[in-house]
C-alpha cells in the first residue's frame, strides 16, 4: 500500500513534468486569462457606468467562467490524454512496475493539477483585473467594499459543479486514440442541451425560465452554466448544491470503473 | 499461441523469428502484460506473471514496436520520466547517454531525431533499470544500415558488459544471424524450433533451397512423389536438395512428367534457408 502511494506521486510528478509546455499547459493559462479579459473589457468599455460595484464584476466573471469552464476541460483533458496516445506511449508505461490502476488516477491527479492551476490563475486574475479596472476608471467603485468570499465562492462553484466532467471526459480521454472524437463527444455533450433548448424555446414548447434550466442542469456537461443561471435567478451563491454532490459521486463512480476497465484492457 | 515455451539462456541474446503474423509481437506483448490471455498462464523467471507481475516487471526492460517517446520532450527528460517512476538515481542518465552515443543531443526534442536516434534512445529508457531481461521488439526496424550496424554493436556491447539477457524479435534474418547465439523460430503462434544458432544452421548445413516456378505444382509435387521436402506457393515449388546433382534429378523428373518449367532460383543459405527450410516443412501441401 504504501509501496503504491509513492508510486501514484511519482506518476503525478511525471503527469506535471510531460504536461509542461504543451498545449494542455497554455490551455491551463489561456482559459482563466481569456476568461478574465473578456469580463475586463466590458467594465472597460462600461468605465462610466457610475451603479457599478464589484459584486457585479463577479457576477459577470463567475458567469463567463461558467460558461467556458466545460470547454476548457473537454479540450484540455483530451488533449492530455492524446499525448499518450499519438506516440503509442502506453505500450512503454505500461510495461513499467506499475499497477495500472495507480497509473489511472496517478495521471488523472496530475491533469487536476493544472485543472487547480487554472483555477487559482483565475482568482490571480480577477484581482489582477479588479485593480486594473479601478484604477482605469474609478468611478466603477471596484476599489470600495470588496466581497474577497464572493469571489472565492463563484470560481469554486464553477469548478466543483464541473465534477462529473473531468472523470468522464478523461474517461473518454484515455479510451479513444485520436483526439478527434472525445474532443467531439464532450462538446455536442455541452453544446447539445443548449441547442434543445433553443428548439424547445422557440417552438412555444417550454416557456417558464424553471423549465429552461431544468434540460440543462441534469447533464454533467452543462451543468457548470445551469449553476450561473440559477445565480442570475437566486442570487445565492449555493457551491455544494444537492446536483454538485450528486455529480461529485458520479465523478468518483467513474473514475473508479474506468480504473478498472483500464486494469482489463489490452493494450495493442 | 499455443503451448509456447521460451528456454532463453541466461546472459544469452535471443532471437526471435516468424513471418509476418506468425505472433512475435502478440507473444512479446503477453509476457509483457500488455496483452491479456483468454487462458493458460504465463511463467518468467519460474514465477506467474499476473500473480507476480511488479516483481517481473522490475526485472524487464522493454521496447515494444516502435520507439515510444514523448516527443516535445528531449532526450534527458525522456529518461528522467521513466527513471522517476521506477525510483531511479538521475545520475544514472549521463552514463546511459553516453553509451547510446546521444550525449551531444539529449537537449534536443525527440521530434528533431532520427529513427536511429529514437531507438537508441528507447533502448536507454530500457537499459535504466538495469535489468536482467531486455525484451526488444523489432530494435532494428525502419534502420537505415549504418542504424543497424550501430544498434548491433550496441547490443552485443551491452550483451557483453551488463551480462544482460536479450531477447529480440525480428524478420531482418542477417542481423539475427550476425547477433544472436540462440534463436525460436514461431509460425502461426506454434514454436517450430529452438535451440542454439549452430544446430539451427547445421540443420540446413550442405543443404540448398531451389525455387522452381511451374506451370502446375500440384502436379508438380505429385511428380516428385514427396521424395524432397516441398511446399508450393502460387506454382512456385520451394525444394531442398543435398547437392547440385539432386536439383537436377528433379528437374529432369519434372520435365519428363510434362510439367512445364519456367525459371529455377537458388535460395540463400544460411539462417534464412533454415528458417525457409523449417517453415516450408510445416507448410507442406
Amino acid at each position: 500500500m504504501k509501496n503504491n502511494i509513492q508510486l501514484f506521486n511519482r506518476i503525478i510528478l511525471v503527469e506535471i513534468a510531460k504536461l509542461k509546455g504543451t498545449f494542455a499547459f497554455w490551455l491551463t493559462v489561456l482559459y482563466p486569462s481569456g476568461t478574465v479579459l473578456l469580463v475586463t473589457l466590458f467594465w472597460i468599455s462600461m468605465r462610466n457606468q457610475k451603479s457599478a460595484n464589484t459584486g457585479m464584476f463577479i457576477d459577470n466573471l463567475g458567469n463567463v467562467a461558467s460558461f467556458f469552464l466545460p470547454f476548457f476541460i473537454v479540450l484540455m483533458i483530451s488533449v492530455a490524454c492524446n499525448i499518450e496516445h499519438k506516440s503509442s506511449l502506453l505500450k512503454h508505461l505500461l510495461v513499467l512496475p506499475v499497477p495500472r490502476p495507480v497509473f489511472y488516477i496517478g495521471k488523472f491527479a496530475g491533469i487536476m493539477v493544472f485543472i487547480f492551476l487554472a483555477f487559482l490563475l483565475t482568482l490571480i486574475f480577477a484581482y489582477a483585473s479588479l485593480f486594473f479596472c479601478g484604477l482605469a476608471s474609478p468611478k466603477l467603485g471596484f476599489g470600495a467594499d470588496f466581497n474577497h468570499l464572493l469571489l472565492f465562492k463563484v470560481i469554486t462553484r464553477a469548478y466543483f459543479a464541473a465534477s462529473a466532467i473531468y472523470t468522464i471526459q478523461y474517461w473518454f480521454g484515455m479510451k479513444f486514440r485520436n483526439l478527434t472524437l472525445p474532443v467531439a463527444i464532450g462538446s455536442a455533450l455541452i453544446i447539445l442541451p443548449i441547442a434543445i433548448m433553443i428548439i424547445l424555446g422557440i417552438t412555444g414548447l417550454i416557456t417558464k425560465s424553471d423549465d429552461f434550466t431544468k434540460i440543462i442542469s441534469y447533464n454533467p456537461y452543462s451543468y457548470p452554466y445551469s449553476t450561473a443561471f440559477n445565480m442570475i435567478k437566486n442570487k445565492e451563491v449555493i457551491i455544494f448544491s444537492n446536483l454538485s454532490l450528486l455529480f461529485i459521486a458520479l465523478s468518483a463512480a467513474v473514475l473508479i470503473s474506468g480504473a478498472w476497465q483500464f486494469n482489463k484492457r489490452n493494450i495493442v | 499461441m499455443t503451448d509456447l515455451n521460451l528456454k532463453v539462456p541466461a546472459g544469452s541474446i535471443f532471437g526471435f523469428l516468424g513471418p509476418n503474423g506468425a505472433g512475435k509481437s502478440t507473444t512479446i506483448k503477453t509476457l509483457l502484460g500488455l496483452l491479456k490471455t483468454e487462458s493458460g498462464k504465463i511463467h518468467i523467471f519460474g514465477k506467474e506473471l499476473n500473480a507476480n507481475k511488479m516483481y517481473i516487471l522490475e526485472r524487464i526492460g522493454a521496447m515494444v514496436e516502435s520507439p515510444s517517446l514523448y516527443d516535445h520532450l528531449n532526450a534527458r527528460h525522456n529518461l528522467e520520466i521513466t527513471a522517476r517512476i521506477r525510483n531511479i538515481n538521475f545520475n544514472k542518465i549521463g552514463s546511459l547517454l553516453e553509451t547510446v552515443s546521444l550525449t551531444r543531443d539529449a537537449h534536443r526534442p525527440v521530434k528533431q531525431y532520427s529513427t536511429g536516434m529514437k531507438q537508441r534512445l528507447s533502448l536507454a529508457i530500457a537499459l535504466l533499470a538495469d535489468p536482467e531481461l531486455l525484451i526488444l521488439d523489432e530494435p532494428i526496424n525502419g534502420l537505415d544500415p549504418n542504424g543497424i550496424m550501430e544498434m548491433r554493436q550496441l547490443l552485443i556491447n551491452i550483451n557483453a558488459a551488463k551480462k544482460c539477457t536479450i531477447l529480440l524479435s525480428s524478420h531482418i534474418l542477417s542481423e539475427i544471424e550476425k547477433l544472436c547465439s540462440d534463436v525460436a523460430i514461431i509460425s502461426a503462434g506454434t514454436l517450430v524450433f529452438q535451440g542454439d544458432m549452430q544446430t539451427l544452421l547445421s540443420s540446413t548445413s550442405g543443404k540448398e533451397i531451389i525455387t522452381i516456378q511451374v506451370n502446375n505444382a500440384e502436379k508438380a509435387i505429385k511428380s516428385l512423389d514427396g521424395k524432397f521436402i516441398t511446399s508450393a506457393k502460387d506454382n512456385n515449388l520451394i525444394v531442398t536438395v543435398d547437392n547440385k546433382k539432386q536439383a537436377a534429378i528433379i528437374i529432369r523428373q519434372l520435365v519428363e512428367d510434362g510439367i512445364d518449367i519456367y525459371s529455377t532460383e537458388r535460395e540463400s543459405t544460411g539462417l534464412e534457408a533454415s528458417f525457409l527450410h523449417l517453415l516450408n516443412g510445416k507448410q507442406q501441401l
